[in-house]
């Protein structure tokens, strides 16, 4: 998966680009605006990370050029200005996410994930990590063999932490996908919502699935065999 | 560009043209009453010259006295040159004619007996240069025929008219000088009443942002420009109150980000001043996250109220059902309300035109409040009423210590938090109930806060749509 970072700012480009080169993609990264303009009608990729403001050619003329040079590449703006205004140009002119900074790297990975997701692959109706089962259908979850009863929304948590096992997901990306808050809030409430899942799924059980990354949200992985 | 009007100069046309009607007026009655007070005097003469007339008539009974009529009237007119007179027969027969004596044909058509010799009748004309007045009437006489005699009479009035003429010149000639003279002295006047303005004016210049605090004299001012005064001193205070609130945010955000950046200045000066394990630096980085998301937060937040504050959020209204957000919002708290042994009960329902991402924001920072300051095993009431056909009133209550009035006052405010001990950690940084009533009022609402029995309770009206 080959990625463009265009970002005028030296310490945010090279930190953007350090992590999304370890989460295993791989990055272009360009400072100048028409050298990203550039490099984005003549090569191919997979997802484009743009800063609005950049020298020469802002993120905005980046992504008139390549939508008119009809390729359908999914852009991620990220700005220091949030105004109502740059959002709505940004949707007008194609972009497919938005995000404001400061932001969490957690959460731009995550946004990245998505959006290269994005109809790509059917949406399996089993998940199965290690020997934890849901079944989407039927909203049944067993692991070992038990059955484990879980409210609509723990429901809604593990499903989404298992569609997306291994990747560490940001609490606000929690609350906004699994309550539909899009929002800062608070967050001890997640924390909370976490606890009582682990005590389902994990406190009877071994290995361990549910993982807190501090600082940075929560992960669902099976522990690598050794 | 219709050009700018000075009020001295509205006034002083308006005081020119009231003045030059009175003047014009003054001068017309008076050229009118000097004419009328000579045409009286002419009068009165002539009806002198009419009775010596009628007295030498008086004597004439046979048609020999006719041939001794011009005698006695030559007698009764000696020393009056001005004066013509003319007596005819009605047939038209000239008896007596004074010297130059010289009636237009019109003047000649002599009045019945029966009319007195009175101003109305009274003619003027002028023939060769000289201007005159006279009548003509009927006389009666002891003639044996009884048939009377027409007398045409006329003074010359040449000296009156010289006279008037003048008085006319000199008349118009003051009038418009003070005409003038009033223009001027009117100018003078609006200048002077409008002086008040100008100290306005200068007061007004005096204000800055250093100096706010400014004050028109309003006790100073004259009755018509109290009210402005007052209204401009209310603007002040406004101005000065918001400017005030201004640099208490700029010093409080100054505050409020002093501690977290310290702590990181610290934190990693520390760490670096020797060598330490793999653990420890984990554990400083994952410190460091915590207090950056603190800072990133509490940017984003600030930024919102900046933004609301500059009229900038502006709500994305569509229909929603009041009751089914408050639900979600319910539905998100739940485990943390579970956690603290805390019911919420929402009871009521209602529609509204609103951003539902709004909404939720506000009504989840008061959601989370009230299950903060909510003890174990109590209860968190949400009532949703439609007060009138437009009108949403949500209530929500919660038990919990009772607020002083000076804390319920600032409840609203930037970083204010009713107990300055509470660690910022689990408060947040004391921006969520600003933000709420920012939310609020950008959906042309009004949140109030109240104390009673032991419960503290947020009400917010709202208009639906």
């Amino acid at each position: 998966m080959k990625i463009l970072i265009v970002e005028d700012e030296p310490k945010t480009g090279e930190y953007i680009r350090k992590g999304l080169t370890e989460a295993g993609y791989v990055t272009d990264l360009f400072r100048d605006g028409l050298d990203g303009k550039h490099t984005a009608l003549t090569e191919a990729y997979d997802l484009m990370v743009l800063d609005v403001m950049l020298p020469n050619a802002s993120g905005w003329e980046i992504i008139a050029a390549i939508r008119q040079a009809g390729k359908e590449t999914p852009v991620l703006f990220l700005t220091a200005r949030d105004l109502v205004e740059d959002r709505v140009k940004g949707l007008e002119l194609g972009a497919d996410d938005y995000l404001v900074k400061p932001f969490a790297f957690s959460e731009l990975l995550a946004r990245v994930r998505t959006l290269l997701r994005r109809g790509r692959v059917r949406e399996p109706d089993m998940l199965y990590v290690a020997d934890l089962e849901l079944d989407i259908l039927r909203r049944r979850v067993v692991r070992a063999g038990k059955k484990i009863d879980l409210t609509a929304k723990e429901f809604g948590l593990l499903e989404l932490l298992m569609r997306r096992q291994g990747e560490v997901l940001p609490r606000s990306l929690i609350a906004s996908q699994v309550w539909d808050m899009n929002f800062d809030s608070d967050t001890n409430v997640i924390e909370v919502a976490m606890r009582r899942l682990r005590s389902k799924v994990d406190d009877h059980f071994e290995p361990k699935l549910i993982h807190t990354v501090r600082g940075m949200g929560y992960v669902l992985e099976a522990p690598e065999a050794t | 560009m219709i050009p700018r009007k000075s009020i001295t100069w509205r006034l002083t046309l308006i005081f020119a043209a009231l003045s030059t009607t009175v003047f014009i007026l003054v001068g017309t009655l008076a050229s009118y009453s000097v004419e009328r007070h000579f045409a009286e005097e002419d009068l009165d003469e002539i009806n002198g010259k009419l009775e010596l007339i009628q007295y030498a008539f008086d004597k004439v009974v046979t048609p020999a006295d006719i041939g001794n009529l011009p005698q006695k009237l030559n007698d009764a007119m000696i020393g009056h040159h001005a004066l013509s007179v003319t007596v005819y027969e009605t047939s038209g027969k000239i008896l007596y004619t004074t010297r130059d004596a010289d009636f237009p044909t019109y003047i000649l058509v002599p009045k019945p007996a029966h009319y007195k010799s009175e101003l109305v009748i009274l003619r003027k004309w002028d023939i060769n240069q000289h201007v005159y007045r006279g009548l003509s009437v009927q006389m009666a006489t002891t003639r044996t025929n009884g048939a009377p005699l027409n007398v045409a009479i006329a003074l010359d009035i040449e000296h009156h008219q010289k006279f008037i003429t003048r008085f006319k010149q000199s008349l118009w000639m003051s009038l418009s000088t003070g005409i003038v003279i009033t223009v001027i002295l009117g100018w003078i006047a609006a200048r002077k009443g409008l002086s008040p303005i100008r100290d306005f004016d200068k007061i007004a210049r005096r204000v800055s942002a250093s100096r706010l605090n400014e004050r028109i004299p309003v006790e100073t001012l004259p009755k018509e420009l109290v009210d402005l005064g007052l209204s401009f001193n209310d603007m002040l205070q406004r101005l000065q109150d918001s400017f005030r609130r201004l640099s208490d945010f700029s010093s409080d955000i100054a505050h409020e980000l002093r501690t977290p950046v310290s702590n990181l200045m610290t934190q990693s000066h520390v760490a670096l001043s020797k060598a330490r394990t793999l653990e420890e630096y984990q554990e400083i980085l994952y410190s460091n996250i915590e207090d950056y998301d603190r800072l990133s937060r509490m940017i984003a937040d600030m930024l919102f109220l900046a933004k609301a504050e500059n009229g900038l959020i502006v709500p994305n209204r569509e229909l929603m059902a009041l009751d089914k957000e408050v639900d979600a919002v319910i539905e998100f708290y739940e485990p943390l309300a579970e956690e603290k042994n805390v019911r919420i009960v929402r009871t009521g329902t209602a529609t509204m035109m609103g951003d539902q991402l709004m909404m939720r924001r506000a009504l989840s920072n008061l959601l989370s409040n009230a299950i903060r300051h909510t003890s174990n095993g109590q209860q968190v009431n949400i009532d949703i009423q439609t007060l009138e056909p437009q009108h949403i009133r949500l209530r929500i209550e919660n038990p919990g210590e009772p607020i002083s009035k000076e804390h319920l006052s600032r409840i609203f405010d930037r970083f204010y938090r009713v107990d300055p001990s509470r660690q910022r950690n689990t408060e947040g940084a004391g921006l969520g109930l600003a933000i709420t009533k920012s939310i609020i009022e950008s959906h042309g609402g009004e949140i109030s806060v109240s104390v009673n029995h032991s419960m503290v309770r947020f009400d917010i009206l709202i208009g639906r749509a």
